[in-house]
């Protein structure tokens, strides 16, 4: 398994110019009920979809279901799946809207059960460096931060954690994110600034500007 | 980089701790089989019939059945309740819950009353009334005379 859930944008955009053919071949196939083909398109998103689900939920239990009913939306919508976008923006977007309906309804009980941190986090040189050096509370340790920026982050309103979600965390460029999300890059970009805004003073125990 | 970039250095690379939250190990091995499951158990449901599925729907949402059960009371309560305020039945007394105004209404509407006797009528002197010797009944003394 992968210990890190989610990559840079450059691999997300590579990924869909490289292959948008061989994608389309089996986003057909599975449209004509060929359940080998959309295993595979699966196998090919499911962790990018998972992890967005799960850094807009923080809760494990509820990012494996949303993300198991979003592939099942997007195979019984794949008929409306025109081809106007690539179909990983196209199964973003069912994630996205799945995600924040349910985060609607679950407004009033906000109760986090974190996933445990994977053990090479421990040799990431910048976030060694971030707690060790940078930190104003030097004795805070991992879980304890993962835990408040967990916190600040289901403090923000739903758009803007999706935004930081899928730019700082998954790494997705403006452009992407704005055909996610159903609105123009200005809108992207502005909503990125107040959220990493409100995210500095929510962490300013953690966070020390450079 | 721009400015606004440069600004949120800290707070982007304290984000990336984000990418280090994983799943329980092993869990994207079957991911794709459990939806591929999903899948087939929802298509299997639609071609059921229209009445094992919402039975289906019962066993799987709770709510359904607890919907359906209120709705069949309320429906219920609505029939008794406009059953006993209907004005045809209540001015009829042979519906009347009174066993008076039935008794009554049989009395005075013997078209109405429903015969299930095959005894030939007869007519009952009333209690505290004077024996009626041309009546088909006749005193029986059942003392004994000490004989």
């Amino acid at each position: 398994m992968t210990a890190i859930m989610a990559e840079p944008a450059e691999r997300n955009d590579s990924d869909a110019s490289s292959a948008p053919s061989e994608e389309m071949v089996l986003v057909e196939r599975a449209r004509h009920g060929e359940l080998k083909a959309y295993d595979e398109l699966v196998r090919r998103y499911q962790e990018r979809i998972y992890a967005t689900i799960y850094h807009m939920t923080s809760n494990h239990e509820d990012a494996n279901d949303l993300a198991q009913e979003s592939f099942v939306k997007a195979y019984q919508a794949l008929k409306s799946f025109k081809g106007g976008s690539s179909f990983y923006t196209w199964l973003y977007r069912i994630a996205v809207n799945k995600t924040i309906n349910f985060l609607k309804q679950r407004k009033n009980r906000q109760h986090m059960s974190l996933n445990d941190l994977d053990f090479n986090v421990e040799h990431n040189p910048d976030l060694v460096a971030l707690i060790s050096d940078k930190t104003p509370r030097r004795d805070a340790g991992l879980s304890e931060l993962q835990e408040k920026l967990n916190a600040a982050l289901l403090k923000l309103s739903e758009s803007h954690r999706l935004a930081v979600v899928l730019h700082d965390v998954q790494g997705l460029s403006h452009e992407e994110i704005a055909k996610i999300m159903h609105c123009n890059i200005g809108t992207v970009r502005s909503r990125l600034f107040y959220a990493r805004q409100q995210l500095q003073a929510l962490l300013a125990d953690y966070v020390k500007a450079t | 980089m721009s400015e606004n970039e440069e600004n949120f250095e800290a707070l982007r690379r304290l984000l990336a701790l984000k990418r280090h939250e994983v799943p329980p190990p092993g869990y994207f091995e079957d991911f794709s089989g459990r939806v591929i499951g999903r899948i087939r158990a929802a298509e299997a449901v639609r071609e059921l019939p229209w009445l094992l599925r919402l039975l289906q729907a019962f066993e799987t949402k709770p709510a359904y059945p607890v919907a359906f059960a209120s709705a069949l009371c309320t429906l219920l309560l609505f029939g008794i309740v406009s059953v006993e305020q209907s004005p045809v039945l209540v001015s009829n007394p042979v519906f009347s819950t009174s066993p008076d105004d039935a008794f009554s209404a049989t009395a005075r509407s013997p078209g109405l009353a429903i015969n299930v006797s095959t005894n030939p009528p007869v007519d009952v002197p009333l209690f505290g009334s004077q024996p009626n010797t041309s009546a088909s009944f006749q005193n029986v003394d059942f003392t004994s005379n000490g004989n």
